[in-house]
């Protein structure tokens, strides 16, 4: 692996020399050579970080996109270089990341919780360099306001997607938590919980009140973990709001931010102009919206 | 809001260097919050990365929300208002919420169709959530205009609504403009779609506008056939006298503008214009009823099936473009006398005829067979495409009376379950007309006889097209027993296409006829159906008590 870390480096340092105007010439012989070499040398994980520097330099704000890749790939060296001196949870988390897998017995020494949690968006993703797709299920917690991943794969004809959880709805869950520092992904435990006890009764689940509420609980996740991506958050009354050809969602405090959406039609549909909640998934440059709650309508988008 | 605007300078640096690497020579003024992680002089590109590294953690750990413009602010404040609109019962929303759900919604329009009927009855509008997705499930502008949410209508944020949008502003802002500039752009069949659901819909609509668009759209488009079936079918004469005043100000000084005005049954109805005794001059030499041979006779030479032209009898047709070269090559015949007879007795004779006394007015069809009654009598020949013509003019005229009468003496061939000849649709017409008593005593009665004798095609055959007694209790019983026994008779195995008709009507009876307990119908549905189903019988139930 340091073989694939070390390429990597001077892979990098060999992109800012010669500048990422010419890169965007002469990208594709570029990645394929480095990824190949991460491949070979049991890096794997970091092949999707390349993926997305490559498609970021053909964005419309590419020169900021880039420079968040870039940024994302050197802390992952930078990491590495130092696992010595990291938390065990963290190494165990750069691990991860790069694509090793936990061995199965780890799991017996983890114990079981039970988490209260709604189930509050899904969003599905095609897989890059292979044929399938992978899922992110987010799960909320209302009284912590806190975010879990539940992340599975469809790789045909081998896989498919594990449970889909019912939206909308109060869960319990019996489940244990990676052994990571990022504390955010779960593993569902086959004594899952009873769907009988539903309840039938729609309490909307609490979230944040206003988006730096949310900004800051993002902030505290890098400090644990400085390569932490995706992080879903669920905010109560939000106003959508179109100007100038750019889509903003509007919070309590009349603070708004933009957000990334493909079909503004529908969601103005979905939700005119009346304060709703909403589900949003942010990895620090790009505001997803991921499912809207108002009334006693839930819609996963 | 990042934190790169207030370190503009910087980051613009920052991002420069990124790009243009080696070839960027000034020196980064590094912030000092960075200072700690970078040194104050960026020299190779290890550092750059790093400080590259540090700069995007800093951006993301100080990323923030930005304060909204006043201009936004008060857009905000404005759309608060709260309109004052009854919304859809919760169950009614529900369905609708199913039907969106499934895989082939599209199955379920007969569903959205009769739950917006119901919501423009109560004068409800659905949930604007709901909007988009319905939409491809109606066709129909004049509904969708009373049962979408005003706010569907207010943005003009998609083109999809643009039909109902201009019917919504002529029934709720009295602003028909739009919906007239449409219907003269429209090409012909959306023209005859939209122009037919207005007839029926909004019969003011075509009284007060009529006049505006009739002959313009009519000359421009090309529509004439179209307008003259549009006549036929949905506007009767007596229901539309604006048109009649709008053509006759047309002043019709010839046959071509009689026929270009699309109006030819319009012009014979009523008596007070020029053309009037010219046309009927010409049929009385025509055409006349022997009582003998039991037929209308018919002696037209080819100048005057040109003149009967020239007023607009014939249109396009195919069918009938080939009855009338028939007839040009009979007089070209070397036995002139015997190919004319030929033709006449010929199907395409018969049409050739039926065309034209369609056009007539039912005063003339008494004068030409001196008693109603010997149109009993016709020759089977002409039969089929003269009772059908002879239906077609009662509904122009709303002739009640006559098609009552039509109706006692001739209930068979009203019901016939199959045509073999003529038009389903035509012949169905005398349906409409009997709409009142004694005509709906009579339609139960006749209900109940096919329930005796278990008579299920007749019985269904009539009670769909018997409008006024869709709201009777006892026939919806009956309906219900029928259907019960259809079911216990047939063998699924073989008949899945017996079945996949009791369900329709099963589903027609629940949807559309008055509310009973449904409950022995359970069999023809899904699970899932059919829990939709009781619903909305139950809603329906509620509504009635």
């Amino acid at each position: 692996m340091d073989a694939g870390i070390e390429a990597l480096q001077t892979w990098l340092n060999d992109v800012v020399t010669m500048g990422l105007g010419r890169l965007r010439q002469q990208q594709h012989e570029k990645f394929r050579d480095i990824q190949s070499r991460l491949v070979d040398a049991q890096v794997a994980g970091l092949v999707s970080y390349l993926d997305e520097f490559s498609s970021a330099l053909y964005q419309s704000n590419w020169q900021m996109q880039s420079s968040f890749w870039i940024a994302k790939l050197q802390t992952a060296v930078h990491l590495w270089q130092n696992r010595q001196q990291l938390k065990p949870e963290l190494y165990e988390e750069v691990k991860q990341l790069f694509g090793v897998n936990l061995p199965t017995d780890v799991w017996d020494n983890i114990s079981a919780q039970m988490l209260h949690v709604y189930a509050l968006g899904q969003v599905t993703q095609e897989l890059v360099n292979t044929r399938g797709r992978y899922r992110r299920q987010w799960l909320w917690d209302s009284q912590n306001l806190r975010d879990y991943l539940l992340l599975d794969f469809e790789i045909p004809p081998y896989s498919n997607f594990g449970l889909t959880l019912p939206f909308q709805k109060q869960l319990a869950l019996n489940a244990k938590l990676y052994p990571v520092v990022s504390q955010q992904r779960l593993r569902l435990e086959d004594n899952l919980m009873s769907f009988n006890d539903l309840s039938l009764t729609l309490v909307a689940p609490k979230g944040f009140e206003n988006f730096d509420q949310a900004f800051t609980q993002y902030a505290n996740g890098l400090k644990q973990y400085p390569l932490q991506l995706v992080r879903f958050f669920w905010l109560e009354q939000l106003r959508l709001v179109k100007q100038d050809k750019v889509i903003y969602l509007v919070d309590q405090d009349q603070k708004m931010c933009e957000i990334e959406i493909k079909q503004f039609v529908e969601l103005w549909f979905l939700v005119g102009t009346e304060p709703f909640s909403a589900g949003v998934e942010w990895n620090g440059l790009q505001l997803k919206l991921v499912s809207i709650w108002q009334g006693g309508h839930f819609e996963c988008l | 809001m990042s934190l790169s605007l207030s370190y503009s300078e910087f980051n613009q640096q920052l991002l420069l260097k990124l790009t243009l690497g080696q070839q960027f020579k000034q020196t980064i003024k590094v912030p000092s919050e960075l200072q700690v992680y970078v040194p104050q002089q960026i020299d190779s590109s290890q550092d750059l990365l790093v400080l590259n590294q540090y700069w995007v953690l800093m951006q993301q750990a100080g990323y923030q929300a930005e304060g909204i413009p006043e201009t936004l602010q008060k857009n905000i404040a404005e759309i608060d208002q709260i309109e004052n609109e009854k919304q859809l019962d919760n169950q009614l929303v529900q369905i609708l919420k199913w039907v969106v759900a499934q895989e082939s919604p599209f199955l379920y329009q007969d569903w959205v169709i009769q739950i917006f009927k119901l919501a423009q009855l109560q004068q409800q509008v659905i949930p604007r959530y709901l909007v988009l997705k319905v939409l491809p499930l109606c066709r129909n502008p004049v509904l969708l205009a009373s049962v979408l949410p005003e706010f569907a209508f207010q943005g003009d944020v998609t083109t999809r609504l643009d039909d109902a949008k201009r019917v919504w502003k002529y029934v709720k802002q009295q602003d028909a403009a739009p919906l007239i500039r449409q219907l003269q752009k429209s090409k012909s069949s959306e023209w005859s779609l939209l122009m037919s659901q207005l007839c029926g819909q909004l019969p003011n609509f075509i009284h007060q506008h009529i006049a505006e668009f009739w002959s313009q759209s009519i000359q421009r488009n090309h529509l004439q056939s179209h307008a003259e079936s549009l006549v036929t079918y949905n506007m009767p004469v007596t229901q539309f006298e604006a048109l009649y005043q709008h053509v006759k100000t047309l002043e019709p000084q010839n046959a071509a503008t009689v026929s270009s005005n699309a109006a030819l049954a319009f012009y014979l109805y009523y008596q007070d214009n020029a053309l009037y005794n010219e046309v009927m001059a010409l049929l009385r030499v025509c055409l006349n009823y022997d009582v003998q041979a039991k037929k209308v006779k018919y002696d037209i030479n080819l100048d005057q099936d040109d003149a009967l032209n020239d007023y607009g009898f014939f249109d396009r047709e195919a069918n009938l473009v080939e009855s009338r070269k028939s007839l040009k090559t009979a007089y070209q015949s070397a036995q002139v006398e015997q190919a004319y007879q030929a033709f006449c007795s010929s199907s395409q004779g018969v049409l050739y005829l039926k065309r034209i006394l369609i056009q007539l007015p039912l005063a003339y069809w008494l004068e030409l067979f001196g008693a109603w009654e010997h149109l009993f009598l016709l020759h089977s020949q002409q039969k089929d495409s003269l009772w059908n013509a002879f239906i077609v003019c009662c509904y122009r005229e709303q002739r009640h009376d006559l098609a009552l009468w039509f109706y006692q003496h001739q209930v068979k061939w009203c019901e016939a379950v199959t045509v073999s000849s003529g038009n389903m649709f035509e012949r169905e017409l005398v349906f409409t007309l009997l709409d009142q008593e004694p005509a709906t005593g009579l339609l139960l009665k006749q209900l109940e006889s096919h329930y005796q004798n278990q008579d299920v095609e007749h019985f269904w055959l009539l009670f769909q097209r018997a409008k006024a007694l869709h709201d009777v209790q006892n026939i919806s019983e009956m309906a219900v027993v029928l259907l019960q026994h259809a079911y216990v008779n047939l063998d699924l195995q073989q008949d899945q296409k017996k079945f996949a008709l009791l369900k329709e009507q099963a589903q027609w009876l629940i949807l559309q006829a008055y509310p009973i307990d449904i409950s022995s119908l359970q069999a023809l549905f899904s699970i899932s159906e059919w829990k939709q189903l009781l619903q909305f019988n139950h809603y329906k139930q509620k509504l009635i008590a």
